[in-house]
């Protein structure tokens, strides 16, 4: 009787094993690399706007107050984006034949809401509030980024699990005075007097902030 | 069901489609296979639910596009909803959670 089996049928097998057990690996790798990217966690990316607004230069050039459109930020979960009026309280002043604000006037003239695209955003299971978070005094730059850099609105942070729990595990580092939550540079504050380095721990002191409640 | 089967046209028909056919072909009766329209308003008639299915989407096919469904629906990622602000505000309002989402 013929042998069933030839000679390097054993090398192959396990040759085999191995290709199977590297692509299962390197599958592994893939998805993992690319729900870290920018592709699965949208940071960095602009979207289509109706109006190409920009927050550089409305908050970066002109300094107005993140609370000037957001009106809600304070009092709601939702920061709420500007009524239409409100775009309208300038720009029935400024720039009043602008083509590129064409949008705007006719959401006022018609009745119609503008419609934007949200840049960021959390998954629906996450019960996000903005306002408790500005009243502990989390300035608003360290979810939204530096938003008086962004020409055109983009995605500072992914909105991932991981990335809320690494404030919610040690808050101090992350709180500021609340009524400078609008701040948008804060480079070096905590280093700039000895009071300041140890401000966001008296301040989790003072305020009941339980981290171990936090997290679970 | 009256046994509007075995006349001597539909066995005729029947086997004029059978001719040609090879491989799995399924049927529940020869009168769905033969497809006449007279079967087709009585199922219709009889069994609504089963009528559509007789000429479209089989269970097998049904099965196959609710696994790809399920299968896709966790590559959607996020959907990023549009975002409408009021036109005009109204006074003191504040949004409540997942208002308009």
């Amino acid at each position: 009787m013929p042998q069933t089996l030839s000679a390097s049928a054993d090398t192959r097998l396990r040759a085999g094993l191995l290709v199977v057990a590297v692509a299962a690996g390197g599958a592994v790798l893939v998805a993992g690399g690319y729900m870290e990217s920018s592709y699965a966690t949208l940071v960095g990316w602009v979207r289509e706007q109706p109006v190409p607004f920009s927050h550089e230069h409305h908050v970066g050039r002109l300094g107005i107050d993140c609370r000037y459109c957001h009106t809600t930020v304070e009092t709601s979960p939702e920061a709420g984006l500007p009524a239409t009026e409100i775009c309208m309280t300038c720009h029935s002043q400024l720039w009043t034949g602008a083509p590129m604000l064409a949008p705007v006037r006719e959401s006022l003239v018609t009745g119609e809401p503008l419609v934007w695209n949200r840049v960021a955003r959390v998954p629906d299971y996450v019960y996000f509030n903005h306002s408790i978070h500005m009243g502990r005094g989390v300035p608003c730059a360290t979810c939204h980024g530096r938003v008086d850099e962004m020409p055109l609105m983009r995605r500072a942070e992914p909105s991932q699990m991981e990335w809320c729990l690494e404030c919610h595990r040690d808050p101090a580092p992350a709180l500021r005075p609340p009524s400078e939550v609008t701040r948008m540079d804060w480079s070096g504050w905590s280093d700039e007097t000895p009071d300041r380095a140890t401000y966001g721990r008296r301040m989790v002191e003072q305020l009941g902030i339980e981290p171990a409640k936090l997290d679970d | 069901m009256r046994r509007s089967g075995a006349t001597p046209e539909i066995t005729a028909d029947i086997r004029r489609r059978l001719a040609g056919l090879s491989g799995r072909t399924f049927w529940r009766s020869l009168d769905e296979l033969a497809r006449t329209p007279a079967f087709h308003r009585f199922l219709e008639a009889e069994f609504p639910s089963l009528a559509s299915s007789a000429g479209g989407m089989d269970r097998r096919s049904m099965l196959k596009v609710m696994g790809a469904s399920l299968a896709l629906a966790g590559c959607d990622g996020e959907a990023d909803g549009a975002a409408l602000p009021y036109v005009k505000a109204p006074e003191d309002a504040v949004p409540s959670p997942r208002q308009g989402r």
